[in-house]
């Protein structure tokens, strides 16, 4: 799955920046690029919080909406596109979850990272390198951080719940909960940090 | 001591304690993890405190892309094969997009000089530019002339206040004309959002960024799914999930 010696982050994040200024000209073809390079992971992210299909799907239609009509919020300046939209999908799947509440019960699986049950991962996915080799530091660094930073970084990310709800359902101080929380983002970072 | 945007003087500088307490906010923010003054307190810090701190700043950052990492952990999955072609029908030719800042510079009196058939080059548009926002501001002129066009102003959200804004509607057709005149600019930091509501759930269709005088927006939109518009302030700069404060808003 992971090709060696090839695409680098920045060459990546430099092919991203380009078809982003395509984009914001009105190119189409840039719009189905970028399609096709994250529509798989942020399908992938949006029925993993959501577990439905219309509902991922509208996740994801409703996040590349939003980028075709406003392509100038992405700010290369402040990070990566990669970052941006997929931040912009998780957003708004989040957002999703806690309108649904009544999808809720099917979010217990969403504490772990395996395949829902009758879910089909799709052979036919094949990611970029650089994508497939970052998709394995990333779950890398997260079997690195304690269960504990680990639980809490997942229920809010995974599971989209908030901090007190964390808590409550921890049965933990919230104040534990914002410094496990960050100090699981701190060292997940410094683990990627490496990695680039 | 103070707390950085809420309330603490300008120029003062949070100690190394209240830093980490802030660390700690943005990393809820990054997860979308915060609720209630948790919330409200990552509002002030991001809108008072944050655009002045390079420390703070680089934090924001850092959590952002982690956090936005954390999507490649989970198993990518082709979405179905009908929802490009679903996107590909939704996507406005981009000189009719909603977001449309670059109409933002339609002279004063536009009808007026489209009816004497020349735009004033002003504001420092482009001449490209200029013939989309004609053919825009023309389309818009049609629509109103349509038998069962409507045209209602907006009003102030939770008041009666007229807005500065005009909707232009029909109700067999999937997109309406947004029309404002001599709208004051957004707060600093703040950009104008174009949301669709059902009353249940909302989707952002775009930012308006009025001009010097008169301002066209063109808002494509499912009418089986939305019925009402409403334009709020959001954050400069984003791209955002949720409605800000709603400044106005009308049936759509």
């Amino acid at each position: 799955m992971v090709a060696s010696g090839a695409k680098t982050m920045r060459d990546s994040d430099r092919e991203d920046l380009q078809l982003h200024r395509r984009l914001v000209a009105g190119d189409r073809g840039a719009f189905d690029e970028l399609y096709r390079r994250y529509s798989p992971t942020a399908y992938g992210i949006a029925y993993r919080l959501t577990g439905q299909q219309l509902l991922a799907q509208d996740v994801v239609h409703d996040a590349f909406l939003a980028l075709w009509r406003a392509p100038e919020a992405f700010d290369a300046t402040r990070g990566a596109f990669r970052s941006f939209f997929l931040s912009l999908v998780h957003h708004r799947a989040v957002d999703t979850i806690r309108r649904e509440e009544r999808i809720r019960a099917r979010q217990d699986r969403a504490a772990n990272l395996e395949p829902a049950a009758g879910e089909d991962p799709s052979e036919r996915v094949v990611d970029d390198d650089f994508v497939a080799r970052r998709r394995s530091e990333v779950r890398d660094a997260l079997a690195d951080l304690s269960a504990e930073q680990r639980q809490v970084l997942e229920m809010a990310y995974f599971a989209g719940k908030t901090q007190v709800r964390i808590a409550e359902e921890l049965g933990i101080p919230l104040g534990t909960v914002k410094t496990r929380t960050f100090a699981a983002l701190r060292k997940l970072r410094r683990a990627l940090e490496t990695e680039d | 001591m103070d707390r950085p945007g809420s309330g603490s003087p300008p120029g003062s500088r949070p100690d190394a304690e209240e830093h980490e307490r802030i660390d700690e906010l943005l990393a809820g923010y990054a997860l979308r993890s915060l609720t209630g003054e948790d919330a409200a307190e990552a509002d002030r810090v991001l809108s008072h405190h944050v655009p002045d701190c390079p420390r703070c700043r680089e934090t924001l950052l850092a959590l952002s892309d982690t956090v936005a990492d954390l999507a490649l952990a989970v198993e990518p999955i082709e979405p179905p094969e009908t929802l490009l072609p679903r996107l590909h029908r939704e996507l406005e030719p981009r000189g009719a997009r909603p977001a449309v800042g670059r109409w933002a510079g339609v002279a004063a009196g536009a009808a007026v000089v489209l009816i004497a058939g020349g735009i004033a080059i002003s504001q420092g548009l482009r001449a490209g530019d200029l013939k989309s926002q004609n053919d825009l501001f023309a389309q818009a002129l049609r629509y109103a002339q349509r038998p069962n066009a409507d045209n209602a102003r907006l009003v102030g959200a939770g008041a009666t206040d007229p807005a500065p804004v005009s909707e232009v509607a029909a109700p067999d057709v999937d997109y309406f004309f947004l029309i404002g005149s001599d709208v004051p600019p957004a707060p600093s930091g703040q950009a104008y959002g174009i949301w669709l509501s059902n009353g249940v759930e909302t989707l952002f269709a775009g930012t308006f960024v009025p001009g010097p005088e008169v301002t066209v927006v063109k808002v494509p939109f499912d009418r089986s799914r939305f019925d009402r518009v409403l334009i709020t302030l959001e954050v400069e700069g984003t791209v955002p999930t949720q409605p800000g404060e709603a400044v106005w808003e009308a049936a759509a």
